[in-house]
């Protein structure tokens, strides 16, 4: 016997990571709750395997999907903004703009946004979606930071956070990186420098 | 050929009109999901699946040949029903023509009264 509920929430998580909106897909998932009531059978053998399903009721519901420039500005413009957050924090860490004492946050949420992007990706390409841009900027970042392993956090709390966040992954990270590309730029204004990550401050003291 | 071997070839079948079918029901009344497979059920066209009819609802109503709106049901929080819109009913009207045209071809195809 399926889990209804687990049907459903499967159901609806493909729905919205491919795109259709969360209205549409309430109304479908409410609807189809009801049909079930009514006809007391399993939902696999119902409706089939929930991927399946979720992929045919997504290629007939096009029109339903999110308007155009809700698609193109919260996901597109949204990831655009995490690859130019990251360049910029890339940038500013490497011309030592960042406190060191700070470094240690930017390095934890450069390792967040690799593994959130890498899961968002797989998701994503899961329920056939477009995963390219996801992956791309998370294999570029975990690459960028693949030799600071001590800095990797517990991998089942990154899993249950990005599950979470999977729906809403390009927006959440957006804000992320744009809170901290506007963090790097007020704090590169101060006319005091500090050590990059990759300088010892020792070696700076020493050169003073 | 055996009752299986029949169920499956009227499934094969019914795949071809189910559209024409499900409009067809909304003619003359506003009808809810499972309202439509088990009317076509009773009906004498076999099961049909919300695997199979959902999508389907969801290509009539994007198409602009069925409308939906939610009404209060017997229990819980409502239910949707479907419309048939005056754009389904004239792609109804012409496509019955266009099959009955299809089946008089076919079955006279079947009865050897080639041209």
């Amino acid at each position: 016997m399926t889990d209804v509920q687990r049907y459903f929430k499967r159901l609806a998580t493909n729905l919205r990571l491919a795109g259709v909106d969360g209205r549409s897909a309430g109304e479908l998932i409410a609807e189809l709750e009801e049909y079930l009531e009514s006809s007391g059978t399993d939902p696999v053998e119902e409706f089939g395997p929930v991927l399946e399903f979720s992929k045919r009721l997504v290629a007939e519901r096009r029109v339903n999907r999110s308007v155009w420039w809700r698609r193109v500005g919260i996901r597109y413009v949204g990831e655009g903004f995490a690859i130019v957050g990251v360049a910029m924090l890339t940038f500013n860490m490497t011309a030592g703009a960042i406190p060191l004492q700070y470094l240690w946050v930017a390095n934890r949420v450069l390792w967040i946004l690799a593994i959130v992007l890498g899961i968002h990706a797989l998701v994503r390409l899961k329920s056939g979606g477009n995963w390219r841009v996801p992956l791309f900027v998370g294999l570029g970042v975990f690459v960028a930071r693949i030799a600071d392993v001590s800095m990797l956090i517990p991998r089942r709390w990154i899993m249950g956070r990005g599950l979470l966040l999977s729906a809403n992954v390009p927006l959440a990270i957006a804000a992320v990186c744009f809170a901290i590309f506007v963090a790097t730029l007020l704090i590169s204004r101060n006319p005091m420098r500090f050590p990059s990550s990759r300088e010892n401050p020792a070696d700076q003291v020493t050169r003073t | 050929m055996n009752s299986e071997q029949i169920s499956t070839k009227n499934s094969e079948w019914l795949r071809g009109v189910l559209d024409l079918c499900t409009l067809s029901l909304l003619t003359g009344r506003d009808r809810y999901g499972y309202e439509i497979a088990k009317v076509l059920e009773d009906a004498g066209l076999g099961p049909i699946k919300g695997g199979t009819l959902y999508p389907l609802l969801a290509r009539l109503e994007e198409s602009g040949f069925v409308s939906t709106t939610w009404k209060p049901g017997d229990r819980g929080p409502g239910r949707k029903y479907y419309r048939l819109t005056d754009r389904g009913r004239d792609s109804l009207r012409v496509s019955v023509a266009a099959w009955r045209e299809f089946v008089h071809r076919a079955v006279s195809v079947m009865e050897g009264e080639l041209p």
